[in-house]
């Protein structure tokens, strides 16, 4: 059997926190959590996951910065996934354009990000998503 | 006034030519007629009383004359025998009166008898009197007859002709006198009268010409002074010299616009078709840190300094019937402005065109800090709001139906509707709150009894973490004209944070003192405190503090602003001390306002209100 995929989870809340590995780990995903940027970073040498699900506002170092730094290890990874929940989210895609990285504007769906975290751990190559729409009317 | 401006006066001085002859000549005559009349009067009258006089005396001088002849012919018949002697003695002794011109005694038969003349000859209105001689018989009869001199002028008579005359003179001299100054005070009036008809009429076109001679006194120098106003004025506006008194009354009103104009807040530059200004208000000028009078005949490229406002400005000023509005941003940092060139919407086109320019900085500033608000309030909100979502979707999912699972759900569902619910009233309390004091009630509030509530509905929570929760209240606070819902979630804020913020068996002291114009509600906690650098923002709205001891505790950064709108609105305001590892105190002043019981006018309203 192929070995699980492992996910870093880096998000402030704890109910969001929860309900992420709730989603993920019964989808046979391998979930490891922090609870900001900078204990991410640290756990993300120490061993580094498949994917990176990340909040973007967080306190001390944020999503984006994150991401600058992980990219600057040059540790190959799957994808990374920003959750965001600020309105510019156009110009946070520029901010972190790259071919894996994806923006997921809150409130989302958690069977959509699910199908995301398949859709890019699971597939040779990887259709960068459109993100629909912003705010709630994303199904 | 210069020596310089005097000669032109003695230049320029020349009596203009009188219109209307008759116009000054009429009181002239009426006023030498009168000093005539009065002078013909004086006369009449003298000759009058000295004729009456005269005659009087001349009554007077016959009467003597009879009482003498008729004296004289009794003692004539004392005379015996006709002693001719004695009869020239007699006579002789009457011719020596002074009055007596000549006596004779005419017999009976009407033939002189006797004659002594006193002398040589008697005037024209010399007058004879005579009396018969009555003897006894034998006596000398016949009559007396003396020639009298006329009688003469009395010293009276002289006297009154001296004082007459002199009376007259002076009347004559005072009539004189009185014309004389009379025509000087009018002379200069006259003139001015002259003048003014004769401007008005057009016939004479220099003001100068107009200037009268000082000699003629204060009124014609006032009038030099009025007509050399009027010439200034008419040198500020070199471009018309002279004109009528109408072009110099419209160049003034043309000056006040003006100024009126510079007042204005808003910058106004009219630009001609070939896009050069042709008139700046001071306020343009201001704002474009060149004096107005620069800007006037400056490209509009010059005076913009943007090619790209300049463009969009020269498109508007082609089409005048399009309005356009276009910002300029200078200057960086806090000395950033920006200035927005606006091209009103012309309802015709016309050669010229108006550009205001206004400084929208604050504008600006209002609506960044509203977009910023409305950014942080959107995002806080979709923090509990996609946590609903991601659960009430879990509740849904056949992969989680378990009892634990759902259990979970409904947890997280609820205590996050909680916090959306908590959210969204702070924020409108905080909303409601920036609309002004309008909305704000004005009862009476017991801030004591509000202070000791708030203490002990925070006591459970200061319990579970065995902080110490103290209350100090000093006697007699006043009570307070303010919002008391507001005043509560105020202390509350306060209070509930130090409760938050202070670690397990810390301590919380609030106390309330009182001094001669304020409440001093002070909270002080022993927390973990706030750096200096974040001292100054806590009151900011969506604030918190970086640091993770402040981020591992939930708070919406909405607490202290309120706090602090709540206090501005009671006319108060909230004063921070703190270090951190070490604690906070936080102080609210409210100023003390007089309450219901002294306050008439809210006991007129809760009278009306029942």
């Amino acid at each position: 059997m192929q070995k699980k995929k492992r996910i870093l989870i880096a998000d402030d809340d704890a109910h969001m926190r929860r309900i992420l590995s709730l989603w993920l780990t019964r989808h046979g995903y391998e979930v490891d959590m922090t609870c900001d940027g900078r204990s991410a970073l640290e756990r993300f040498r120490a061993a580094p996951p498949d994917l990176l699900l990340s909040d973007v506002n967080m306190p001390g170092m944020n999503g984006i910065e994150l991401l600058r730094e992980v990219e600057a290890t040059e540790i190959h990874i799957r994808g990374a996934i920003l959750l965001t929940n600020r309105c510019d989210q156009i110009e946070l895609k520029e901010l972190v354009a790259g071919p894996n990285v994806y923006v997921m504007p809150k409130p989302f769906s958690p069977r959509k990000l699910l199908e995301l975290v398949d859709q890019i751990l699971t597939s040779q190559e990887v259709e960068p998503p459109v993100p629909t729409t912003m705010g709630l009317e994303s199904r | 006034m210069d020596s310089e401006r005097r000669d032109d006066i003695e230049v320029s001085t020349r009596r203009p030519r009188p219109l209307c002859g008759s116009v000054h000549t009429v009181p002239k005559i009426i006023g030498l007629s009168c000093i005539v009349l009065i002078g013909l009067g004086c006369v009449g009258a003298w000759f009058a009383i000295a004729h009456a006089v005269k005659h009087q005396s001349d009554n007077h001088a016959v009467d003597a004359g009879r009482a003498l002849v008729t004296f004289a012919a009794a003692r004539l018949a004392t005379i015996e025998d006709a002693d001719d002697r004695r009869i020239e003695n007699l006579l002789g002794e009457l011719c020596r009166d002074e009055r007596v011109l000549s006596a004779r005694r005419l017999d009976p038969d009407g033939r002189v008898a006797q004659a002594v003349r006193a002398r040589a000859a008697a005037p024209a209105d010399s007058f004879v009197v005579s009396a018969a001689i009555r003897g006894s018989p034998g006596a000398s009869a016949g009559t007396l007859e003396l020639t009298l001199a006329p009688a003469r002028p009395s010293a009276m008579c002289g006297h009154l002709a001296i004082g007459g005359a002199t009376f007259i003179g002076l009347v004559v001299l005072a009539c004189g006198v009185l014309y004389h100054r009379l025509r000087h005070q009018l002379k200069p009036a006259l003139a001015i009268q002259d003048n003014v008809r004769s401007y008005a009429d057009g016939i004479e076109k220099q003001l100068l010409a107009l200037t009268l001679s000082d000699s003629m006194g204060a009124g014609a120098r006032a009038w030099n002074t009025l007509i050399h106003e009027v010439r200034d004025l008419q040198e500020h506006f070199p471009s018309a010299p002279g004109g009528s008194l109408d072009d110099v009354l419209q160049r003034f009103e043309t000056r006040q616009l003006r100024e009126i104009l510079d007042r204005v807040p808003v910058g106004i530059l009219q630009v001609g078709p070939d896009q050069r200004v042709r008139f700046a208000n001071g306020t343009a000028g201001a704002l474009l840190g060149r004096p107005a009078d620069d800007l006037v005949g400056a490209p509009l490229s010059d005076v913009v300094h943007d090619e790209n406002v300049v463009r969009v400005l020269a498109g508007a000023l082609s089409s005048p019937t399009l309005g356009v509005s276009v910002d300029r941003i200078e200057g960086e940092g806090d000395r950033e402005r920006t200035l927005r060139f606006s091209v009103p919407t012309a309802t015709e086109s016309t050669d010229e065109t108006l550009v205001t320019v206004q400084d929208v900085s604050r504008q600006k500033k209002t609506e960044k800090a509203q977009n910023n608000f409305l950014h942080h309030v959107s995002h806080e909100l979709r923090a509990p709001l996609t946590n609903i979502r991601a659960y009430a979707e879990t509740l849904g999912q056949d992969v989680f139906d378990d009892e634990q699972t759902r259990k979970e759900c409904y947890n997280a569902i609820s205590s996050e509707t909680q916090r959306l619910s908590k959210l969204v009233e702070e924020i409108l309390g905080i909303a409601q709150m920036e609309v002004g004091s309008a909305g704000l009630a004005r009862d009476d509030v017991d801030l004591a009894r509000l202070v000791r509530q708030t203490v002990q509905d925070n006591q459970g929570a200061a319990g579970e973490k065995s902080i110490d929760l103290t209350l100090k209240i000093a006697p007699k606070v006043p009570t307070l004209l303010g919002d008391k819902q507001r005043l509560v979630v105020l202390i509350n804020n306060l209070v509930c944070n130090a409760v938050k913020y202070t670690p397990n068996q810390g301590r919380v002291d609030v106390a309330l003192e009182v001094t001669d114009r304020t409440i001093l509600l002070s909270v002080t906690d022993t927390g973990i405190g706030i750096d200096a650098a974040d001292q100054a923002r806590v009151f900011d709205k969506f604030y918190r503090a970086s640091n993770e001891a402040v981020q591992a505790i939930p708070g919406s950064g909405l607490g202290l602003a309120m706090a602090r709108e709540v206090a501005r609105s009671h006319g108060g305001h909230i004063h921070l001390q703190s270090e951190p590892g070490k604690g906070s105190k936080f102080v609210l002043e409210l100023p003390v306002t007089v309450g219901k019981g002294q306050d008439h006018h809210a006991e007129e309203k809760a009278n009306s209100d029942r």
